[in-house]
């Protein structure tokens, strides 16, 4: 791979804009499971690591069989490399820093990437664009079952799924919904909506995962308690609430247009005008900026782009895809340089109505 | 007076405490209060006394001391990294997780997918039950056709499992 490969791809679930409105991008299942009778890889020495990455491997390899998964082991990989992987939601902060025995399983569509010896031993992760929670989590349900027939599960009938950090414990399973929260921003709403969500027991978070920042106006929304409740429970009740804060934001898009059409106007406008002329971009900028480009093409004011287009164009901006695509490792200062004109370059048919 | 805990021996020894401006009062013999940790010397509690935490009894070690048998995480390792070492942490730290769990949770009892290699081995558990009580009944037939009804149940559960 590949990972020449992964940047140049114009199929990826990535790109996709399942909901058309362009308020829920995506759906992540997430579910960890550890061996019975291994230490956890934080807690593991490196040999022991190792044999549970071979164990690991080999069984991934039968369970997804069909999926012909790449393997990716992380003292392979170089740092632009981690970086798309990263940006692409393959790989977690965490296990771009680790050594031997740390790697990733990818199917072909990356739409499941499994994680071996990070926080926990595996991390199965699903995901799809749009909200399809309950589709991601029956392909990541059965690679589940296929995969305890070949590996002994660290299980408690009291506890269920044993994992390294007792948050994660009981059924294993981490839902996430991506959304783009344009509309409640500019309405000055999104702190209330954010204050109820905790309240129901949902945490948010950034673009980027745990302790990263709300930026370009898209938030993560997930599951708080993963003991007491089934998976479908969890499920459900997350569904539910990234409905209802979808029907917020649609309400919140209406009555923005009604009463606030200017500061809408402006916002696409100078976001327009600054992606359009501009010849130095911080990644940061850059992706606020897209999300009030993305706003406009929800609101129809942007012409000659798609929600598909955005969704490509904040993949490239960032600092891994950059660089991939320019074939070489790039200082940040090149990198806004280089950024920017690949922006005016992509946006340069495209009008205001 | 019969002593209160072993109803056999003379009452030696009067426990006398005011609870809640109530007097609660305990007469008990000397092995009695000298197998439950009370010293006459020494001031104790009517609870400690009656609920085994004498002076005596047996005094919990502090938290920081404990250290888990399968992968040696100490407490104070949980407390710097928050990450348990081992699944059989969460047996050792039982007490230490209880209130994190309780504090963090929807519950604390599991309510989703179980293995199917577990739900087999809580069939055999109950055949096994039912064997048991055909032999002890003597009735061999019903016996032999649950003893085949546990290997297959067995033959079933590990069809390609790789040695731990």
């Amino acid at each position: 791979m590949v990972i020449d490969d992964l940047v140049k791809r114009r199929d990826s679930w990535l790109l996709a804009a399942e909901d058309p409105a362009g308020i829920v991008i995506s759906s992540r299942v997430r579910l960890a499971r550890n061996l019975r009778g291994c230490s956890f890889p934080g807690w593991a020495p490196e040999d022991e690591r190792v044999r549970v990455w071979q164990r690991v491997r080999d069984a991934l390899g039968d369970a997804m069989s069909a999926e012909h998964p790449v393997f990716l082991e992380m003292p392979e990989l170089g740092d632009v490399d981690k970086e798309v992987l990263k940006e692409r939601h393959l790989i977690s902060r965490e296990i771009a820093v680790q050594g031997a025995g740390s790697g990733v399983a990818v199917s072909p569509d990356e739409g499941i990437a499994v994680m071996i010896n990070e926080e926990d031993h595996l991390r199965l992760q699903g995901i799809a664009p749009g909200l399809n929670l309950a589709a991601v989590w029956d392909r990541i349900d059965r690679l589940d079952s296929r995969l305890e027939a070949k590996l002994e599960y660290a299980f408690s009938r009291r506890l269920g799924y044993l994992t390294a950090c007792p948050t994660n414990v009981g059924t294993g399973l981490r839902a996430s919904v991506m959304m783009h929260l344009s509309g409640l921003r500019l309405m000055d709403e999104i702190e209330p909506v954010m204050k109820g969500l905790d309240k129901l027991g949902v945490a948010v978070r950034g673009l980027l995962g745990e302790g990263t920042e709300a930026y370009g106006n898209i938030c993560q929304i997930s599951n708080h308690s993963t003991l007491g409740e089934s998976e479908a429970a969890i499920l459900k009740g997350l569904t539910e609430v990234a409905r209802e804060v979808a029907g917020h934001e649609r309400n919140a898009r209406l009555r923005l247009m009604q009463n606030r059409q200017s500061r809408a106007r402006d916002e696409i406008g100078r976001a327009y005008g600054v992606l359009r002329h501009a010849h130095v971009l911080r990644s940061r900028e850059a992706i606020d900026l897209l999300a009030g480009l993305r706003l406009g093409v929800e609101f129809e004011v942007v012409r000659g782009l798609t929600v598909g287009d955005v969704n490509e164009i904040m993949l490239l901006s960032q600092p891994g895809h950059l660089q991939k695509i320019l074939g070489r490792p790039l200082e940040p200062d090149a990198r806004d340089e280089a950024r920017a004109a690949m922006i005016r370059e992509k946006l340069s048919r495209v009008t205001l109505a | 007076m019969k002593c209160e805990l072993c109803q056999q021996n003379e009452a030696t020894v009067h426990f006398k405490q005011i609870v809640d401006s109530v007097a609660k009062e305990l007469f008990v013999c000397a092995a009695c209060a000298a197998k439950n940790g009370f010293e006459i010397e020494s001031p104790t509690s009517l609870t400690d006394f009656l609920f085994g935490m004498g002076v005596q009894g047996d005094v919990k070690p502090p938290a920081g001391d404990k250290t888990c048998p399968a992968c040696g995480l100490r407490r104070e390792d949980f407390d710097k990294r928050s990450r348990l070492g081992c699944p059989t942490c969460y047996e050792t730290f039982e007490e230490e997780l209880r209130p994190y769990l309780e504090g963090t949770h929807a519950g604390t009892r599991h309510a989703g997918k179980v293995p199917a290699t577990e739900q087999v081995s809580e069939e055999i558990a109950a055949l096994r039950e039912a064997l048991d009580k055909a032999v002890a009944r003597q009735d061999f037939e019903e016996a032999a056709a649950l003893r085949d009804k546990v290997r297959a149940l067995q033959g079933a559960a590990a069809p390609d499992r790789e040695p731990a």
